[in-house]
């Protein structure tokens, strides 16, 4: 197996071009000519309509998926002919949060947050058991630390996860529709939670998938934009750039979906998101 | 009758293809099973070989709790199951052989049929009817909850921490149930050749001994271990191929079920025709 070269030094923490990506393989491409950017250490959105196909860039970003055609580098890693030595290796430098928090039910909450310390060796149980502690105290559970998950509400089991992604300090951290299911309070107390781990981490990027508008308009400080092109069902960066120019594009699309007007999605009426698709 | 329009005449004048004949139909068929036969012997291999690979760095812990609920929570119900079938079958013996006068024959035929046939058959069968299902249910379950898609996006191999430890302890834990099974059947005749024939204990002790030969007994063993393989594998994939929604995991228990049972009679019939077949 050839040697894996290392990571160039990045300015973005991701970077696309002409990026085509289908669901599966086999079919044509849901995301067309994409081309965006998360700039280093800052909170990112990517905002949508639903089944557009935020949850699978996500898998792009994250190697599952290949693209078909195009160029994604994330933390300075070309992912679309990255070995698997490699993709592994750029895994363990993100923290990613489940709509439902995705945490394991056989085990407890801090056993959970201590699980990709231990497996990855990174420090010996009972350092593993007081930094996971330290982290749920920054989440506010760590008086829930030995409830098993579904103990949790759909919030905690939230806010477990989040706490998961960071307790090894990745570099950049993906949140999937992290509001998804929570009433607005709690949703409110998320986007707080968000805000602050990336003010107290200097090192972190954020990338946010979500479609709450209320989140994007306090939380986002740059958003990226998709919605469906020329070609019917195929998806692209419609718009990109710093919070207050994209909320304030005059732009009768991007003003439809932030303005939460009917019809603005897109999608032809009655159409549904494919299947499995976000 | 008058073509509507142009279009109907144009296309009245196409020459049809001539229909496929029966035999060009079967063998499209006959094409397709095959290439889905070998695809999900790929699939099956594909796995198996992740799992091997997973051997490394197991954790021991999750073995011996998985052996815990393969095993020794099946014993119950193996101890009924065994202890009946001897006795159905020394019954349904003995009602042929006290004909001849041979009903001392019981114990031979008893012990055998339980060492070489029964004992590693039933056990298999209850096995897959409970933990084939309960692999595939639990991955499943994983599946939806997004706990692989955690552990793997975490930089783990789901099958170092999910298929391995079922299967190691699935083929560690089939040979010692079917020695149960063996047992109780055996004692199952014993009951039967005393109670009902009058042979003394001595004799049908002395007589198992001699019918039952240690081959038996070890070639029942190792079927036993690879329908623990079978078992284990099937119920893991078969989770690992859930995609979404709680029907998918009923269907996928069922389907774990039913295609182990049939591996393992087929994979019998293999053994049966290697070792007795001269």
């Amino acid at each position: 197996m050839p040697d894996v070269p290392a990571a160039a030094a990045y300015v973005n923490a991701i970077e696309a071009d002409r990026l085509d990506v289908a669901f599966a393989p086999g079919l044509p491409p849901a995301l067309n000519d994409m081309k965006f950017h998360v700039p280093k250490h800052k909170i990112t959105y990517m905002v949508g309509p639903s089944g557009i196909g935020k949850s699978t860039l996500i898998k792009v970003i994250i190697g599952k998926l290949r693209p078909m055609r195009g160029t994604i580098k994330v933390l300075g890693t070309a992912m679309e002919n990255a070995l698997e030595k490699q993709i592994q290796e750029i895994r363990q430098q993100m923290g990613i949060l489940y709509q439902n928090g995705a945490l394991f039910q056989s085990i407890s909450l801090v056993e959970n947050v201590m699980f990709p310390l231990i497996e990855r060796r990174i420090c010996d149980e009972k350092e593993a058991r007081s930094r996971s502690l330290d982290a749920l105290a920054k989440v506010g559970l760590d008086h829930r630390a030995n409830a098993m998950p579904d103990q949790l509400s759909g919030g905690q089991r939230k806010r477990g996860g989040l706490a998961r992604a960071l307790v090894p300090h990745p570099k950049l951290l993906l949140c999937d529709e992290p509001s998804s299911g929570l009433d607005p309070v709690t949703s409110a107390e998320i986007d707080e939670l968000v805000v602050e781990l990336q003010k107290n981490d200097p090192d972190l990027t954020t990338v946010v998938i979500s479609h709450d508008l209320d989140s994007i308009r306090q939380v986002a400080e740059h958003i990226v934009f998709l919605h469906y092109g020329r070609m019917p069902g195929m998806a692209k960066v419609y718009r990109e750039g710093p919070r207050d120019e994209v909320l304030k594009d005059p732009d009768p699309i991007i003003r439809g979906f932030f303005d939460r007007l009917p019809g603005s999605s897109g999608r032809p009426r009655g159409a549904r998101a494919p299947e499995g698709v976000r | 009758m008058r073509p509507i329009d142009g279009v109907t005449s144009i296309t009245r004048r196409v020459p049809k293809a001539p229909p496929k004949g029966a035999a060009a139909g079967a063998t499209d068929t006959l094409g397709k099973t095959i290439l889905q036969f070998s695809g999900q012997v790929a699939l099956y291999l594909g796995h198996l070989w992740r799992t091997i690979k997973g051997i490394k760095g197991v954790r021991w812990g999750m073995v011996v709790e998985s052996c815990a609920a393969t095993g020794i929570e099946a014993i119950p119900i193996l101890l009924l199951i065994g202890f009946l079938m001897g006795l159905i079958l020394a019954m349904q013996a003995a009602e042929q052989l006290r004909q001849f006068g041979a009903s001392i024959f019981v114990a031979d035929l008893v012990g055998v049929a339980m060492a070489r046939e029964i004992g590693p058959l039933i056990t298999g069968i209850l096995v897959a009817g409970r933990s084939a299902s309960g692999f595939a249910a639990e991955i499943g379950a994983m599946r939806i909850n997004e706990e692989v898609d955690a552990l793997e996006t975490m930089g783990f191999d789901p099958h170092r921490y999910l298929f391995t430890p079922k299967v190691l302890a699935t083929i560690m834990v089939m040979p010692f149930l079917t020695l149960v099974t063996d047992s109780i059947g055996a004692f199952g005749g014993y009951v039967i050749g005393v109670s009902n024939l009058h042979i003394s204990t001595r004799a049908y002790l002395q007589e198992t001994q001699h019918a039952v030969k240690t081959a038996d007994v070890v070639n029942g063993l190792a079927k036993a271990a690879i329908f623990g393989l079978i078992i284990s594998l099937v119920g893991s994939v078969k989770g690992f191929l859930v995609v979404r929604g709680a029907p998918e995991v009923g269907r996928a228990a069922r389907a774990a079920v039913v295609l182990s049972i049939i591996l393992i009679i087929i994979a019998d019939a293999i053994f049966t025709v290697i070792f007795h077949g001269g």
